[in-house]
């Protein structure tokens, strides 16, 4: 019951956001989920309080409801900011050549766009004809920073430079 | 919880002696280990109890552990070479020179990392080069279908 619970919320959550995308509320995907997939899942924490208490199944349904849900943004994530998965969108469409890959998936526009989406999300601002790092940005940065260091014991490579 | 604790200290301890741990198949195989060893713990505790309860714990903590790895492979996959964060370190680096921003330089990269991703999709028998025309595989075709369907779900259109 606590399985099928977890389950049937996340497919109340997945169709409440497809409903609410559609009707252009504005915001991006990450926050319309965390609004409708909180409400739903805090109807699902609901039910299962009344139904088991506070006890372990309690807990499994919650923790099966957060585990799909964190698995459903990262798909949406990577589908909307992976360059593998752009390349895959790409060839659904049929064969290309190289040639045709380079212009059809053109690296002035995955520059373009990857600046509009970080200039959206509040982590770059224009700076006259250029960019620059807004606070957000910079923090970002520095914990990535810290990050790399942990997992890989390097910094980020330099770009545009030999 | 416990488990997960001490993957995360395992990893911090080891990944500075065992280099292998900070390449994507080592960070992936340990990972997968770390929810083996749970899953076999937990099905022989569900052996020898096999209450609702004990049920209800196994899921609990696999669905746990599944959070805590996707979290950590996540990050480490930014951390390793996100275009997004390598695009804001440019910039920054850039205005720290008191330079503009180099525009040609992330069209570059993003050239390398087209070509990256493409060999790594090749790779993985996703898609297929054969005569300079690249195209999906059997498996490339069902990955970009539930692919696709995603982003229909979420109203995610890409521009390049």
């Amino acid at each position: 019951m606590w399985l099928v619970s977890a389950l049937f919320a996340l497919v109340g959550a997945v169709i409440g956001q497809v409903v609410v995308a559609r009707l252009h509320f504005g915001g991006g995907f990450v926050a319309r989920f965390l609004l409708v997939g909180g409400a739903v899942g805090l109807v699902m924490a609901g039910s299962l309080v009344r139904a088991y208490g506070w006890g372990v199944e309690f807990w499994a349904g919650v923790l099966v409801y957060a585990f799909a849900c964190e698995l459903y943004v990262f798909l949406v994530t990577l589908v909307d900011s992976s360059i593998s998965v752009s390349l895959l969108l790409l060839l659904r469409r049929g064969s290309s050549s190289r040639a045709e890959i380079d212009h059809l998936s053109s690296s002035r526009a995955m520059v373009a766009s990857r600046l509009e989406k970080l200039r959206m999300n509040g982590l770059l601002r224009r700076a006259g004809s250029s960019y620059a790092l807004t606070g957000r940005g910079l923090r970002l940065l520095v914990l990535f920073r810290v990050l790399r260091v942990f997992f890989h014991r390097r910094p980020l490579p330099a770009i545009g430079r030999p | 919880m416990l488990h997960v604790g001490i993957n995360l200290a395992l990893y911090t301890a080891l990944r500075l002696r065992i280099t292998w741990l900070t390449s994507e198949r080592g960070i992936l195989l340990y990972q997968a280990l770390s929810f083996v060893v749970l899953i076999i713990a937990g099905f022989a505790s569900a052996s020898m109890d096999p209450s609702v309860e004990v049920v209800a714990g196994l899921v609990a903590a696999i669905a746990l552990h599944g959070i805590y790895s996707l979290s950590f492979l996540e990050l480490w996959s930014l951390a390793e070479g996100s275009y997004s964060l390598s695009i804001l370190e440019h910039i920054e680096q850039a205005t720290r020179r008191g330079e503009a921003v180099d525009a040609s330089g992330l069209e570059g990269l993003g050239v390398s990392k087209k070509e990256q991703r493409l060999g790594s999709l090749e790779r993985l028998g996703l898609i297929q080069d054969t005569a300079d025309q690249v195209s999906l595989t059997h498996g490339g075709r069902k990955v970009a279908r539930v692919l696709a369907s995603v982003a229909w779900s979420a109203g995610v259109t890409r521009t390049e």
